[in-house]
């Protein structure tokens, strides 16, 4: 278990390490003088002189070489520079703007996990019923439709047309609902379709036949015996799905107004302000491997066969 | 066999069909045998020749697409083909349990082998909780464990086939039955385990004063058992 | 067999679907009257009616018309991102599936991890670094989605490199390029065809989410994502221009989702990262 924890543990590092010089040389390769964007963001006229005297306080004179060690460094330091634009530590923008993209992306997997649980064992029980055929049809569905437009469509109906949810903004829970179910429904009609086709794969199961042989009922057998098994895999796809909710939630949060990390990206990005934008490279991929090592040690943990080897 | 003895069980021109494309196309047909309290009786067949599905339909565990479209089967002269599914679940709970033909797979492989046989029992009545320990820790060594605490608190993913089987056999005999059908218990073991799971057996009808159906693909059975009825073809010849 | 009989139904469906989306936007200057890109304003916003079928948009532009070339652009960009996915990812698997090795199991471990970060978030990235525009965003999907396909292959080539007859062929004299050539690659390359039917669902709703976002191709081009970008500040007074692209990309996405349907039981690979 400890060899597992530091080798996943290393393996953060070498991401981090290759994000890092991933966005170096992305940056080197961009076009646009940092210098000369810092000086007209802060309406300084480029003289030469100003944009020589910058260059050397931002470390551009430097070798590529030293530039990146300093750059490797600074980024295993936590030291991501400061926002052209407001002029505040990037680390501490970002942390600001977490709470509410975590919010976000909790709702969503909420509504995502209710939709599969109760859609996924709906159709496993009555498998190749009506409610299976609809189930099927709107997984197809959740899969094909642009969450963007999604979001749309909802708030034509419940904020244009009816007026009973906000279209944007975060002030109450009522302006949760609209973002967590754009997120939400998409995967939670694909993932219903996996457990229930774990599930009435575990069904025909020896043990599940053998269960049956010893008079156990059908309820104790669904949810003792296949529901927890069933489970195991999703627990796997419940950790990619925050991941991918934190990321969806990019598009949705622009939509809705939603002043998280996913806005914040993106305003950074149409006014160009690089230091923020590596740094939320950095910081999402911390993000995201940590919840992918987590979820692996989750899984270690829930299944006993893994736990032992 | 004097005839003014009630038989345990009875089975009487037995047909089961399986759907085949909206028809109904007989699987085994005219089957008829008796168990008789405290016997041995042997069913012996070639594979597929429908001594499962026999077995299955004892205990109402019928695969899907399968049924049973004639006869009678008479459990203590009572015709348990109009059973509802509680009174299956009661059946296969308290009268006959059925130790199903992969069994060695027939564990949860992640939960502990005391937990699966706790809700095995309890089933039946409440427990106390030291009450529960002993019985459990008899049970295992009836069935041949030395080491009963070992075994319950290991994942059946830890145990080998053969100590696999043997729970589960634990684990069917916890509810005090009154037959017990084996299916193929010896299949996939090797040729020394297989006399020991027998012998086992024979020691275990006497221990629980059980009514044993054997069955099995393989003659040489035949020697523990009482009695053999002989399956081909879906329908019995001896 | 029933089951075998709808997968073919849906696989004949999507395909019909795709056939016939892709020839209206190879016909689109035939079926059509109208320009893209010729502005109206004295006619903006019209709701559908007999002569525009779909409505006109906030320029006077008719949509149907911008639908239809919309398919010349989401098909192409989604096709050479399909094909340098390809070339790119093919010998990098080929070469780790089949040497395999220390270098391997550091190299998977290194794709692992990015594969941890979901699509948008780093096509996002690199087009905010890069800036946005058309090109930087079809090189910034294909340098996201290669570590799929490197994996996918590889996987692949693991699975039939465990066969006996590579061995044999191995024994008989022949080199490893020979081998990967005729015993590796004829197998490898339906699965993955059919894998990038899926993917190409997938790199559509990547396209038009970043053309959305204004990252990827911009206005006027009659792209889907930029349709529903141009919508934005009109839908609560004429729906209309923001319904009829998002059905757009729905339906092609939809295609892909019914073709691939047929194969994916058998692969049992789960669909992962919806945007």
């Amino acid at each position: 278990m400890i060899r597992f924890c530091c080798e996943r543990i290393f393996q953060l590092i070498v991401v981090m390490f290759c994000v890092s010089t991933f966005t170096f040389i992305l940056l080197r390769l961009s076009p646009g003088d940092p210098a000369s964007i810092l000086l007209s963001m802060n309406d300084v006229p480029a003289s030469e002189e100003a944009l020589t005297n910058l260059r050397i306080e931002l470390g551009l004179t430097e070798s590529l070489w030293s530039q990146y060690v300093q750059w490797l460094i600074d980024v295993f330091t936590g030291q991501w520079g400061t926002s052209y634009v407001s002029k505040e530590p990037v680390i501490d923008e970002l942390l600001r703007r977490l709470p509410a993209t975590l919010e976000l992306a909790t709702a969503g997997l909420l509504v995502m996990v209710s939709i599969t649980f109760i859609m996924g064992i709906g159709t496993a029980i009555f498998s190749n019923g009506y409610l299976d055929r609809l189930g099927q049809f709107m997984a197809l569905l959740g899969s094909s439709i642009p969450s963007f437009w999604l979001a749309f469509i909802l708030i034509y109906i419940f904020s244009v047309q009816y007026g009973w949810l906000p279209p944007m903004g975060r002030s109450n829970w009522k302006n949760l609902v609209l973002p967590a179910v754009t997120l939400g429904v998409g995967m939670g009609t694909v993932y219903a379709r996996v457990l229930r086709a774990n599930m009435i794969e575990l069904m025909n199961q020896n043990f599940v036949k053998a269960a049956k042989a010893r008079g156990l009922s059908k309820s104790r057998i669904l949810v003792f015996q296949v529901l927890k098994h069933a489970f195991l895999p999703i627990v796997t796809m419940l950790g990619t799905s925050f991941a991918f909710m934190l990321g969806g939630s990019i598009i949705i949060e622009s939509i809705f107004a939603w002043p998280g990390l996913g806005k914040y990206i993106i305003d950074a990005i149409s006014l160009r302000d690089y230091p923020v934008i590596q740094g939320y490279v950095i910081f999402a991929s911390f993000l995201f491997v940590s919840i992918h090592i987590l979820v692996d040690i989750i899984y270690v943990l829930l299944d006993p066969r893994l736990r032992v080897s | 066999m004097s005839t003014n003895i009630k038989p345990l069980l009875n089975i009487e021109q037995l047909e089961i069909s399986y759907y085949e494309a909206t028809k109904l196309r007989p699987v085994i047909h005219d089957v008829s045998f008796q168990l008789y309290s405290a016997e041995t009786v042997a069913l012996t067949g070639p594979s597929g020749c429908g001594k499962s599905v026999t077995s299955q339909a004892i205990v109402g565990l019928l695969e899907t697409g399968f049924e049973i479209t004639s006869g009678h089967i008479l459990y203590k002269e009572e015709n348990i083909l109009y059973y509802e599914d509680s009174d299956w679940q009661k059946l296969r709970r308290e009268e006959i349990a059925l130790l199903i033909q992969d069994s060695l797979n027939g564990l949860n492989p992640i939960r502990t082998v005391k937990k699966q046989m706790i809700e095995t029992i309890k089933q039946k009545k409440k427990w106390l909780k030291k009450d529960i320990e002993l019985y459990l820790h008899s049970l295992l060594s009836q069935v041949g464990f030395t080491d009963p605490k070992h075994i319950l608190s290991s994942y059946p993913f830890e145990l080998s086939g053969g100590m696999r089987q043997r729970v589960l056999l634990a684990m069917m005999l916890s509810l005090r039955p009154k037959i017990l059908i084996a299916d193929e218990p010896t299949t996939a073991l090797d040729v020394i385990n297989r006399d020991k799971v027998l012998s086992l057996l024979k020691k275990l009808q006497h221990d629980f004063e059980l009514t044993i159906l054997l069955i099995s693909h393989d003659q040489s059975i035949n020697r523990f058992a009482d009695r053999v009825v002989q399956m081909r073809q879906g329908t019995i010849v001896i | 067999m029933k089951e075998a009989l709808q997968t073919n139904i849906r696989f004949l469906f999507g395909g019909g679907f795709l056939i016939s989306i892709i020839l209206i936007g190879l016909l689109a200057p035939w079926l059509t009257p109208f320009d893209p890109l010729a502005i109206n304003l004295s006619n903006r916003l019209s709701p559908p009616s007999w002569n525009y079928l779909l409505g006109t948009d906030h320029l006077g532009r008719c949509l149907l018309t911008r639908i239809m070339y919309g398919i010349r652009i989401t098909v192409t960009a989604s096709f050479l991102i399909m094909i340098f996915t390809v070339i790119i990812s093919l010998p990098i698997g080929l070469l780790t599936g089949y040497l395999r090795g220390r270098m391997d199991h550091t190299f998977m471990r290194v794709i692992d991890g990015t594969l941890a970060l979901p699509d948008i978030v780093l096509t996002i990235a690199i087009v905010g670094i890069v800036g946005p525009g058309f090109f930087n965003m079809i090189v910034a999907i294909i340098m996201v989605r290669w570590a799929t396909y490197v994996r996918l292959i590889r996987s692949l080539v693991l699975k039939i490199g465990k066969e006996d007859y590579l061995l044999s062929a191995r024994m008989s004299g022949n080199s490893h390029i020979h081998i990967m050539k005729r015993y590796i690659l004829p197998q490898i390359i339906t699965p993955v065809i059919v894998f990038g039917a899926l993917d190409m669902g997938r790199i559509v709703l990547l396209i038009a989410g970043l053309s959305f976002l204004g990252l990827g191709t911009q206005p006027p081009i009659p792209e889907w994502g930029v349709m529903l970008h141009d919508a934005t500040s009109y839908f609560q007074i004429a729906p209309h221009v923001m319904i009829f692209p998002g059905l757009a990309i729905m339906f092609f996405v939809l295609s892909c989702q019914l073709i691939s349907d047929r194969y994916r039981k058998q692969e049992g690979s789960t669909p992962r990262g919806v945007i």
